[in-house]
């Protein structure tokens, strides 16, 4: 039914109302309201995800609520694919990486497919194009390979380089 | 949250899922131990094709001597059709045997484009050398008819007897000639095997030589029923084995025929005795890609009663597709008879269903099993709106909507969608005379639709165009035809395009095309056909220089000229050495000069 709601509440505590229609784009929330037939009433507890991110998972199901369903993963659509982002998306994007990373956290915890490839797609091209040490800064990712394991990589690629 | 490694190894690989192996591969060896085991995955194939010179060389030079320190590369895929030369180039450096060691455990190869010299060098030097080679696919462009027999030679003498090979797909414009194939030749380790060949007196040759297929599919080019040589072979298979296969373990069979000039039933349901086996073939697909309806004589592929006669004693057989495209139809009685014969219990007891779309242009009927979901061309042509009555749900990727003969019906939003709509697997829409001429209400997504192509059209709005089909990611368009092609590029920016051809491009306008070319800022793929008859070679490399300088995204172009340029003119040499390989193909009106940088 358009317009009703259902109340979800945040890790941090805080409630809010969402349309039923919007809150089922996540398949997490559709399975506890279908399959587990939870009441309406009852306030369905989101663990994982503070209401900061909450609000803006929110923000852009509700963007997107009437978009077509995704199309069936196949090699020859994923050769195809770009990794284009709407502009509305590219919009919404434009938080720190900290923010991003919990958006592809709980993407993957509702299961919001388009989210999740938006979100993904995003940090995939911060990432292309890097070499290994521009991603290391990047993403600030530490060595733990052993002083020994380190001059020998060092070697090696010495020796690529000039080959 | 703050940083990425703080990421669960399932979230890192399914980033990893939006990167190419190169790209991961690029940006993660060698950080730390973590990201060497989750790329583990990567390290063990490679698809060269899209990857730039530059890109190439790394992966070569770089990645794949770390990637053999603890895991091998075990599947490739190369080719020239994006990037020209590159099978040239992967020869040359398989002659230094620190090059070659990285390739020892390859299984599985996908080769695509190579030119005649290219794969002759690449099996005799690189593949026959490869004792774990189970599966091979090689897509071949065009054969020159003076190449005929080399190639033939090449296929049948060091590809076919290949002994390690279990799968083999070898996709070719002319199919092969295997009357010449030796009687001691047999291909036993051939499990799956696609193959083009020429008459079907070369697949009842074939048939006899591959005792231990499963899937087989091939495609003839002609089927004549009055060859002699074809009675003949069939007559002694009937004195020696009345109906029994030649292939015992064989599973399913995909038949496609590209022409018939003569037909008997009798003699396709002889050759199919030869091959379909009661006692383990489940699926058998049929198509007849065009045929002209000279005699009447093709109407027998549409009579449901001959199949039936034909399939019934295949008890294990649960799938049957069927296309048939001809040209020259029945009468309304006729079709209605033939159509009612594919009605009888023992089809609907098989659930197999099928429908059939007639069309106006050049009198075609296309019959076909429900759902069909081959790749098939699927073409049609619309004169009124009566057609869409029964419009029917149709699973094929490839569309063509041929408006040539029918100017005078002019398509609607709503028509238009409503059409494409029942196309929900469509990945390549062409438009022919299409007179897009309409207002858009909503985007049509069709999410699995990436290629538009647009021919024979005037007055193209591009941008309302693309805001229709917002997902296309490769266009084929001619120049002059964009009506909105001068608009401004700060205006109109098409992210999503990575390919674009832009053909007839008339000799006044090469100099506005690096400023139309602005709108497509991703874009990695050029053709660019030019008039160029009339312009000097001076002018046309000019203006090529400030399109291959100023797009540095772009990895391929390929330039359509209506003639040559100067012989002396050095592709490697100009612009500063971005052209890195090259070379040129003669076509009919003119040269092509293919460019990968």
């Amino acid at each position: 039914m358009a317009g009703h709601k259902i109340k979800l509440q945040s890790n941090d505590g805080d409630i809010f109302d969402v349309e039923v229609e919007i809150a089922k784009l996540s398949i997490t929330i559709k399975t506890m309201l279908e399959d587990l037939s939870m009441n309406e009433e009852e306030i369905i507890p989101l663990p994982n995800i503070n209401s900061a991110i909450f609000k803006k998972v929110i923000q852009w199901t509700t963007h997107h609520k009437d978009d077509p369903p995704l199309p069936p993963e196949d090699d020859e659509n994923r050769e195809k694919n770009t990794n284009d982002i709407s502009s509305w998306d590219q919009e919404f994007l434009k938080v720190d990486q900290g923010t991003l990373f919990e958006l592809i956290l709980a993407a993957n915890y509702l299961d919001i497919k388009g989210l999740l490839d938006v979100t993904c797609t995003s940090v995939a091209n911060m990432i292309k194009g890097k070499t290994s040490e521009e991603i290391r800064q990047t993403f600030n990712i530490k060595n733990d390979f052993t002083p020994q394991e380190e001059e020998q990589i060092k070697k090696e690629n010495e020796w690529c380089e000039n080959k | 949250m703050r940083h990425f490694s703080d990421f669960p190894d399932e979230i890192l690989c399914k980033i990893f899922e939006y990167l190419s192996p190169f790209d991961a591969l690029y940006s993660f060896i060698n950080l730390n131990i973590r990201f060497n085991h989750l790329l583990i995955p990567f390290k063990r194939y490679i698809d060269l094709t899209y990857l730039s010179y530059e890109q190439f060389m790394n992966y070569i030079n770089i990645i794949l001597p770390i990637i053999s320190q603890d895991e091998q590369l075990y599947f490739m895929k190369l080719g020239n059709a994006r990037t020209p030369g590159q099978i040239e180039l992967f020869n040359r450096l398989m002659n230094d045997k620190i090059y070659r060691n990285y390739f020892n455990y390859i299984d599985k190869i996908l080769i695509e484009s190579p030119r005649l010299n290219e794969l002759i060098n690449f099996v005799e030097k690189f593949l026959s050398s490869l004792s774990n080679l189970i599966s091979l696919s090689i897509t071949i462009d065009s054969i020159r008819d003076e190449d005929f027999q080399k190639w033939t030679q090449l296929i049948v003498h060091s590809v076919l007897s290949i002994s390690t090979l279990i799968k083999l797909s070898i996709e070719m414009p002319t199919g092969l000639v295997l009357s010449r194939l030796s009687n001691t030749i047999m291909l036993n380790s051939l499990i799956d095997l696609t193959l083009n060949v020429t008459l079907v007196t070369d697949l009842l040759i074939l048939i006899q030589r591959i005792p231990n297929v499963e899937n087989l599919s091939i495609r003839i080019g002609w089927w004549t029923s009055g060859d002699r040589t074809l009675v003949k072979m069939l007559d002694e298979m009937r004195l020696n084995n009345n109906r029994k296969s030649f292939l015992n373990n064989l599973k399913s069979f995909h038949l496609t025929i590209d022409s018939i000039l003569t037909f008997q039933f009798e003699h396709l349901e002889q050759v199919l005795y030869r091959i379909l086996n009661s006692e383990t073939t489940y699926s058998f697909c049929f198509i007849l890609r065009h045929c002209l309806n000279h005699n009447s004589e093709l109407t027998q592929f549409i009579d449901g009663q001959r199949w039936e006669n034909l399939l019934s004693s295949y008890l294990l057989l649960n799938q049957f597709d069927l296309f048939i495209r001809i040209t020259g139809c029945f009468s309304i009685e006729e079709e209605n008879y033939k159509i009612n014969s594919f009605k009888s219990k023992y089809f609907l007891e098989k659930k197999w269903f099928f429908s059939y779309f007639k069309y106006s242009l050049r009198d075609s009927i296309i019959f076909y099993s429900i759902p069909y979901k081959n790749k098939e061309l699927f073409d049609i042509s619309i004169n009124n709106h009566e057609i869409f009555k029964n419009f029917p749900i149709n699973y094929t990727s490839n569309l063509l909507i041929d408006q040539t003969n029918n100017g005078s019906y002019q398509f609607n939003y709503s028509t238009f969608y409503f059409m494409l709509k029942h196309f929900p697997s469509l990945q390549e829409l062409r438009l022919i005379q299409f007179n897009m001429n309409f207002s858009i209400i909503n985007p049509i997504h069709i999410p699995s639709l990436h290629t538009l192509k647009i021919e024979k059209e005037r007055n193209v709005n591009l941008s309302k165009l693309l805001e229709l089909l917002p997902l296309i990611n490769t266009l084929f368009i001619p120049y002059f035809a964009i009506d909105d092609r001068n608009k401004s590029s700060d205006v109109y920016q098409y992210n999503r395009i990575s390919e674009l051809s832009l053909i007839d491009i008339p000799a006044n306008d090469i100099n506005q095309i690096p400023l139309f070319l602005n709108r497509f800022p991703n874009l990695r793929f050029l053709h660019i056909h030019i008039y160029n008859q009339r312009m000097t070679d001076e002018y046309l490399l000019i203006n090529l220089n400030e399109i291959i300088q100023k797009f540095h995204s772009i990895i391929y172009l390929k330039l359509q000229l209506e003639k040559d340029v100067n012989s002396s003119v050095n592709w490697k040499e100009q612009w500063n050495g971005r052209v890195k390989m090259y070379f040129t193909d003669i076509i009919f009106v003119g040269v092509l000069v293919h460019l990968w940088f």
